[in-house]
């Protein structure tokens, strides 16, 4: 004869198979949109973009020692290093209506949009700019004109 | 002296909840702080960049300091064989072990960037006395758990004196890296000195057997288990002489300082011309921590009251306190002499004594730290065998019949 | 390339022309439009830009200060470093620090005898020693020396225990007290790192001279001169072989890369 433990944790076992069957059904009808990245610059990026895909994180991380560690910013052929994230920006970074780049804070932002939907937290821009430099200088200058700080 | 029994503690009655459920609610408050203070910034606080370690640091140096210091009882024991003391062994390496935790835990808090942690595990700079003092407090977390193993379990008993002789030298190692901390800057007047290390190793003697006796009369006199007079007034002498030893440091510390010209400024500051820091440590550490608790701890009379006993180890901590935060923050708020003998101003407070006030985030962050220790302790009593269910004088003396 | 904004390169005005008047104008007009840090460049022998092959070991990036030239009042370096490198008025951020938690990378330091009154100005900023206690102290290795001698903090692995700062005997590193928004792209800072003067690594990589000297220069006021110590042809080591290079705290043995004359 089964113990009582026994035939309560098979009871509890085949029930929790059975709804998650169930939900697996609800779970294709509704599922999380996919995020849509708005195209960047040029024809395509550093790499191939499913290298990007898999492998950006890898390459900043990389990259960024030997910008901080050594110097070195540009390939031999004066190009930026793949992993610049000033670089990536360049080409990313994309206006809204206004003719404004998005921030980091907008979901319409190139890392935001797949950040969110991921859900990992970025953390490269409590530090570095999200938008290009000439963001911030038409910013600066505007507000210079119409008299603010 | 009679064979010891090692039970864990009832823990039912309101007392030990309540007890509990102050420490829960100081671990609350640390907690709700550390969120306010890692998501809006170090704004909050007082610490600046002037005066950049502040009222955490003073808590999480005196718990780190005192936790190698309440393992003594268990060195005493173990590394120098003095039997009287063995009975209490199990709370000493718990108390040491818990004290670190709160410690660390103010630390870890305090930083910048907390969740980068990982990243302090794993690069290490092996000429930071900082990397060395994480190797430090890790190792020590570990080999105090192996010698509390050794005590605890059966058949193990054979090793407790290898552990506990490794615990010993390893606590001596850390003390010594936490004193270098601030014997090794070169840049302050008030660190750059070769007897920071000693000089917090006995302050960690006081500290901890401070908090150890306090804790250990908490622990009895709420379960009701006998305490005598022959453990009581071993450990009150011997907090007696570990004071007393602190202030010949402290003595020796300024004396030596001023001797030199060089640190005149310093000492002037600390000594006479330091307001607040001045203050603290005249009155609160020389006088109140060091000279008062020796006077009731040694007197014929009151050094037998239990309340008198009491106080002095309350006194001894306040004292304690004291002492780092004049050490720390007075250390910090004396200017930088980048120009030895000019006067000095910028718009970068250069020159100037630094003001600082602790911060409400700050103070909760630290007790915490406090409530994090004690609720460990206050558990762990209650889950293990870690306390003699007597040390009355028939059982704990070791001269009995 | 990205280059800093600022920078600008007018070649058209380097064409040499056949009649004379031109090429004078021509020449002129490249001394004017180019900018001083192209000049500066070429003056203290400053090589090309090392932002293919990373920081140059054989060089040792330092800075010469002639506080005889260095006026009462003056803070045009203060003011470069903050527009260049996104601090103190130079942006938008910190506003719920206190003063005393505000970043400064560089500051203007009054020196006055006691005994004679005199009293003198000098600009502070991160030393960049070669014997870093601020390099020694940190636990992550964080903080960091260049191969070319530049000392800064690699804020990717700055964990803000600000020891290095209790550890600076020139109170040159500032701790980020709150969230920043407005950071230059060349000069990311943020919220629990530490983070000083970097000579402006970011310029010095692509042959410019840090923000600091260049409005010195640009303003003719010419108190600092940039330059590699290890190349005795240079501006700066000929200038500190002819008058001297005093260090701050010389006593403690760091061997500054920043030096002074006239204190």
């Amino acid at each position: 004869m089964k113990s009582r433990t026994v035939r309560s944790l098979r009871a509890a076992l085949l029930s929790g198979v059975a709804l998650w069957a169930a939900s697996v059904g609800s779970f294709t009808q509704a599922e999380t949109p996919k995020p849509v990245l708005e195209r960047g610059k040029g024809e395509a990026c550093v790499l191939p973009t499913e290298e990007m895909r898999r492998n950006h994180m890898h390459l900043l991380k990389h990259d960024r020692d030997k910008t901080m560690r050594l110097g070195i910013r540009d390939q031999a052929d004066g190009k930026p290093i793949h992993g610049s994230l000033n670089q990536c920006i360049e080409c990313h970074a994309t206006k809204d209506e206004q003719g404004n780049f998005h921030p980091i804070t907008s979901e319409k932002h190139f890392c935001t949009a797949c950040h969110v939907y991921a859900s990992v937290k970025l953390d490269c821009f409590e530090c570095h700019a999200s938008r290009p430099e000439s963001a911030r200088i038409a910013e600066k200058a505007a507000l210079k004109a119409t008299g603010g700080k | 002296m009679k064979k010891i029994v090692y039970r864990a503690v009832d823990g039912r009655s309101l007392s030990y909840w309540a007890l509990l459920g102050a420490f829960g609610l100081l671990i609350a408050l640390g907690a709700g702080s550390f969120f306010y203070m890692e998501h809006a910034g170090h704004w909050v606080t007082g610490m600046d960049n002037q005066v950049v370690w502040g009222t955490p640091h003073v808590f999480a140096i005196f718990l780190i300091v005192a936790a190698s210091g309440a393992l003594n009882i268990a060195s005493i024991s173990s590394v120098f064989n003095r039997k009287l003391y063995k009975p209490m062994s199990r709370l000493s390496g718990l108390l040491s072990i818990a004290l670190l935790l709160g410690g660390l835990g103010v630390l870890v808090l305090d930083l910048g960037r907390p969740e980068r942690l990982i990243v302090a595990m794993t690069n290490y700079n092996f000429k930071s006395i900082f990397a060395w003092n994480i190797i430090l407090y890790n190792g020590f977390l570990v080999l105090v758990l192996a010698y509390l193993v050794t005590m605890m379990q059966n058949g193990l008993g054979g090793l407790t004196k290898t552990a506990g002789t490794a615990a010993f030298i390893w606590r001596l190692a850390l003390t010594t890296g936490t004193g270098s901390i601030f014997g090794f800057l070169v840049a302050r007047q008030g660190y750059d000195a070769a007897v920071m290390a000693p000089m917090f190793v006995i302050m960690s003697f006081a500290f901890g057997l401070a908090i150890f006796l306090l804790v250990l009369l908490v622990a009895y006199r709420g379960s009701e288990r006998p305490l005598g007079n022959v453990v009581l007034f071993r450990l009150k002498n011997l907090l007696g002489v570990f004071i007393a030893a602190v202030l010949y440091f402290v003595l020796v510390q300024h004396l030596t300082n001023l001797y030199a010209t060089e640190h005149h400024g310093i000492e002037a500051f600390i000594l006479r011309d330091g307001g607040l820091y001045t203050f603290l440590f005249w009155v609160v550490q020389v006088g109140l921590g060091s000279i008062l608790p020796m006077v009731l701890l040694f007197h014929p009379t009151l050094g037998k009251d239990l309340r008198m006993i009491v106080t002095a180890a309350v006194l001894t901590i306040i004292g304690g306190f004291a002492q780092l935060y004049v050490l720390l923050i007075g250390g910090q708020a004396f200017p930088l002499v980048m120009f030895p003998g000019k006067e000095v101003s910028s718009s970068f407070y250069d020159g100037v004594v630094s003001a600082y006030s602790p911060s409400l985030p700050e103070i909760l962050l630290g007790l915490g730290g406090i409530g994090i220790a004690m609720a460990l302790v206050t558990l762990a009593v209650r889950v293990l065998h870690i306390l003699p269910e007597s040390l009355a004088d028939e059982v704990a003396d070791p001269h009995a019949a | 390339m990205n280059f800093p904004a600022g920078f600008t390169a007018n070649p058209e005005t380097v064409e040499v022309d056949t009649s004379r008047r031109r090429f004078v104008t021509g020449a002129a007009g490249a001394m004017v439009s180019l900018s001083t840090g192209v000049m500066l460049m070429n003056m203290s022998s400053a090589n090309a830009a090392t932002a293919a092959t990373g920081a140059d070991a054989r060089k040792r990036w330092g800075l010469l200060i002639d506080t005889n030239k260095c006026a009462d009042g003056c803070t045009d370096c203060v003011s470069a470093c903050q527009d260049e490198n996104g601090w103190g008025t130079g942006s938008t951020d910190e506003a719920n620090s206190r003063d005393e938690q505000k970043a400064q990378w560089i500051r203007k330091v009054t020196v006055k005898d006691k005994q004679s009154g005199h009293s003198m100005e000098l600009p502070m900023m991160c030393q960049h020693c070669e014997n870093p206690p601020c390099v020694d102290v940190c636990p992550t290795n964080a903080s960091m020396k260049r191969p070319d001698g530049i000392v800064q903090v690699d804020k990717h692995r700055c964990i803000g225990c600000r020891y290095c700062m209790m550890a600076c005997p020139y109170k040159a590193r500032s701790f980020v007290h709150e969230a920043l928004h407005d950071q230059r792209a060349h000069a990311p800072r943020g919220k629990g790192t530490v983070e000083s003067c970097n000579l402006c690594a970011h310029r010095v990589d692509r042959g410019q001279v840090p923000a600091c000297v260049e409005r010195c220069t640009k303003e003719n006021h010419n108190a600092m001169l940039f330059g590699d110590l290890n190349d005795p042809n240079s501006a700066i080591s000929v200038a500190m072989k002819q008058h001297g290079g005093t260090e701050i705290r010389a006593d403690l043995g760091l061997n500054l890369g920043v030096r002074y004359q006239g204190i």
